[in-house]
């Protein structure tokens, strides 16, 4: 016994590595990992990180994962242009199946093609139904470019919670192959949206069981999920998880009117009630416009979230067109970014501090 | 509830199954629901220990191959997408294209703003112009087969050519089919029976376009109270449809009536919950009860950003444009 402790004592006096080494490996992974786009410009993100972009349907959520992919995917540079792009590989759990391959094909070309000094025309971008190559016209070689950085992007769909397990326990050989294909591994890992599959978890009951079983419910699947992707991370330092969450807000004001064929339910409220029936971690309150929503995530998953970024929109402002606003929760901040979705992408408006 | 032993695993023998049970786990769910690690280093020091590896590797295999595999960017680029044309040139150059194959939409409106006959306008374009299978899911008996046989007869334009193609009209009618539907349980049982149809005989059955009129009818009965099992029907008949969508092509179309909103400005019924589950969503809307012109917007679209809208009029024959440049010259 004695002796045992003794060279564990000993194991523990040598020295493992050195200062360098601990340096350049701590450093290296601090990288930023993604270019800082906006409306992520504010805070450095790099691997090990699990940023949560929350807002109601239609914010542009979805948006801005596909911005996050894009710059992941292409290249650095190009033929001696700077595409500023991190040229990793990138994959997407399509929980929602919402994917839309057209936009990220589209948003592809225009970042390329700004790059390229080229301005693009309204025609060009909003062509459909054709297909994607005939889009690059006029420029040699770009077929390439896009071909080689859209190989580096893997998507999934996944029907219900335990789709999504197994695909996060088969994984990790994927991943590996990944690796060894592009030479790096893979950069971001993308969810949308985590809260897809929050009804069908809830009204999952499992029997009484015998001892030893797990009782099936919302929070043991959470659990499960949130394990399996931290043991992901813990393989591939280098990962930066990014999941949408659709909140439901619930309106403080209301109007009710008398219209032909209209219900007076509020199916808003009603589902904000149901939903705090169950959460049982401290209700968010983000009053603006008279709106507040409530985070309906189990524990194990607000735990697992690192970084949170609001959003909401649109707003029509009139005469500049619609805007969606930005703003950070966590780390807390008070600045609200605006911007626009054009056909090429996110574009910063003035913001308000 | 899914035993593990019933998906006749080789490797899965009475000590490995012995040994699963003493760890708690007896069904699929169970298996992954649990920390394989942790399972695999008390399964070290077990004397099935070899057996118990192969089993968990055999069983994740066989969950694998039963999920969609991963797909490149490459590949999913390079697949046709297909547009389904709603037969009126103003709501198709609002859609640029129409419906398109794997995507949802929906159309909202209050009553008698023109869902009906958008969805039985489909129904025929897509019928004769695609030679397509359509099925129609009718929950308020609102369908009318002589409404679309008048439709298909103006698509036409004049009775000559109608007479001509008789045989043709005959046969696309013949391919629309009407089922009817009138709770929530009927619709998961049938809309799981299609899916299952489809997985089986997909080469002859032609079937591209799927139309629920309307959705909202038997879901908003189920909705309601202290429980959220209503939630939990509502989002598994999204899942269903969505899986439908994607995994078969298909372009799905349904309605979905109207409630108070902020402001007196109505809004779709169904909740917030609901959003998520149609790619596009088009509100329709009525000028005035005595006009036959309609208004259709745009409030939810994966493709385009802003808020676009259009006007078509519904006429004897089925929907035509409608230019509101007309009016103002008062031609």
């Amino acid at each position: 016994m004695a002796t045992a402790s003794k060279e564990e004592m000993l194991q523990w006096l040598t020295v493992s590595e050195s200062a360098r080494t601990m340096l350049k490996r701590v450093v290296e992974r601090q990288q930023p990992s993604i270019a800082a786009l906006p409306p992520l410009h504010r805070v450095a993100l790099h691997g090990g990180h699990v940023l949560e972009v929350a807002g109601p349907s239609g914010s542009g959520k979805s948006e801005i994962m596909l911005q996050a992919i894009v710059s992941c995917i292409l290249p650095k540079e190009w033929r001696g242009h700077k595409l500023g792009g991190s040229e990793k590989p990138a994959v997407f759990f399509d929980l929602n199946c919402h994917f839309d391959m057209m936009r990220l094909v589209k948003l592809l070309h225009s970042r390329v093609r700004e790059a390229l000094g080229q301005r693009i025309s309204m025609e060009e971008l909003s062509g459909r139904a054709v297909p994607a190559w005939s889009l690059s016209m006029g420029v040699d070689c770009l077929d390439e470019l896009l071909a080689t950085s859209l190989k580096r992007f893997y998507h999934k769909r996944c029907f219900n919670s335990f789709g999504f397990l197994v695909a996060l326990k088969t994984i990790r050989p994927f991943l590996k192959d990944v690796e060894m294909e592009h030479g790096s591994s893979p950069q971001l890992l993308i969810i949308d949206s985590v809260g897809a599959f929050y009804w069908l978890d809830r009204s999952v009951r499992s029997a009484p069981s015998d001892k030893g079983r797990k009782t099936l419910s919302l929070h043991s699947v959470s659990e499960a999920v949130v394990r399996e992707l931290s043991q992901l991370v813990l393989t591939f330092p280098t990962l930066l998880i990014l999941a949408t969450k659709t909140i439901i807000h619930g309106d403080t004001t209301k109007e009710y009117t008398n219209q032909v064929g209209s219900s007076y339910i509020d199916r808003n409220q009603q589902d904000e009630m149901l939903l705090s029936a169950r959460s049982s971690v401290s209700t968010a309150r983000n009053r603006k416009q008279g709106q507040s929503h409530r985070e309906y995530m189990p524990a194990a998953w607000q735990g697992f979230v690192t970084h949170r970024l609001l959003v909401q929109g649109p707003f029509d402002s009139g005469k500049e067109g619609m805007f969606f606003t930005a703003k950070w929760d966590l780390p807390p901040s008070e600045r609200e970014d605006r911007f626009i979705i054009s056909n090429s992408g996110i574009e910063l408006a003035s913001g308000r501090s | 509830m899914v035993l593990l032993e019933n998906l006749s695993i080789p490797s899965f023998t009475a000590a490995v199954r012995a040994f699963f049970a003493a760890e708690g786990i007896v069904t699929v769910e169970d298996f992954l629901l649990h920390d394989l690690h942790k399972f695999l280093a008390v399964a070290e020091q077990s004397a099935v220990c070899v057996d118990v590896k192969e089993a968990v590797v055999e069983a994740l295999s066989y969950l694998e191959n039963l999920q969609e595999k991963w797909k490149d960017g490459l590949g999913l680029s390079q697949q046709p997408v297909g547009y389904l044309s709603l037969g009126c040139e103003s709501i198709d150059k609002l859609l640029e294209g129409g419906i398109q194959e794997g995507t949802l939409t929906e159309l909202v409106g209050a009553s008698s703003t023109g869902k009906t006959q958008i969805c039985m306008q489909a129904a025929a374009c897509a019928a004769y112009n695609q030679q397509c299978s359509v099925i129609y899911v009718d929950t308020c008996g609102a369908f009318s087969s002589q409404r679309v046989a008048h439709m298909l007869g103006g698509m036409l334009g004049s009775l000559l050519q109608v007479e001509e193609q008789r045989t043709e009209l005959t046969l696309s009618l013949k391919s629309i089919e009407r089922i009817a539907v009138f709770d929530i349980f009927s619709l998961l049982t049938f809309l799981q029976g299609t899916y299952d149809k489809l997985l089986t005989e997909s080469e002859n059955w032609r079937l591209r376009l799927l139309i629920i009129d309307s959705v909202s009818s038997v879901i908003s009965p189920v909705l309601g109270g202290n429980h959220s099992q209503g939630h939990a029907l509502m989002i598994s008949v999204g899942q269903i449809l969505k899986k439908l969508a994607a995994r078969q092509r298909l372009a799905i179309l349904f309605t979905n009536h109207t409630v108070a909103g902020i402001g007196g400005q109505p809004r779709p019924a169904l909740g917030g919950s609901w959003k998520s589950v149609p790619h596009t969503r088009l509100m329709l809307s009525h000028d005035s009860p005595r006009s036959d012109v309609y208004r259709m917007s745009i409030l939810k679209h994966t493709g385009q950003c802003c808020s676009r809208q259009t006007t078509f009029r519904i006429g004897r024959a089925g929907l035509h444009s409608f230019d509101t440049r007309e009016v103002a010259t008062g031609r």
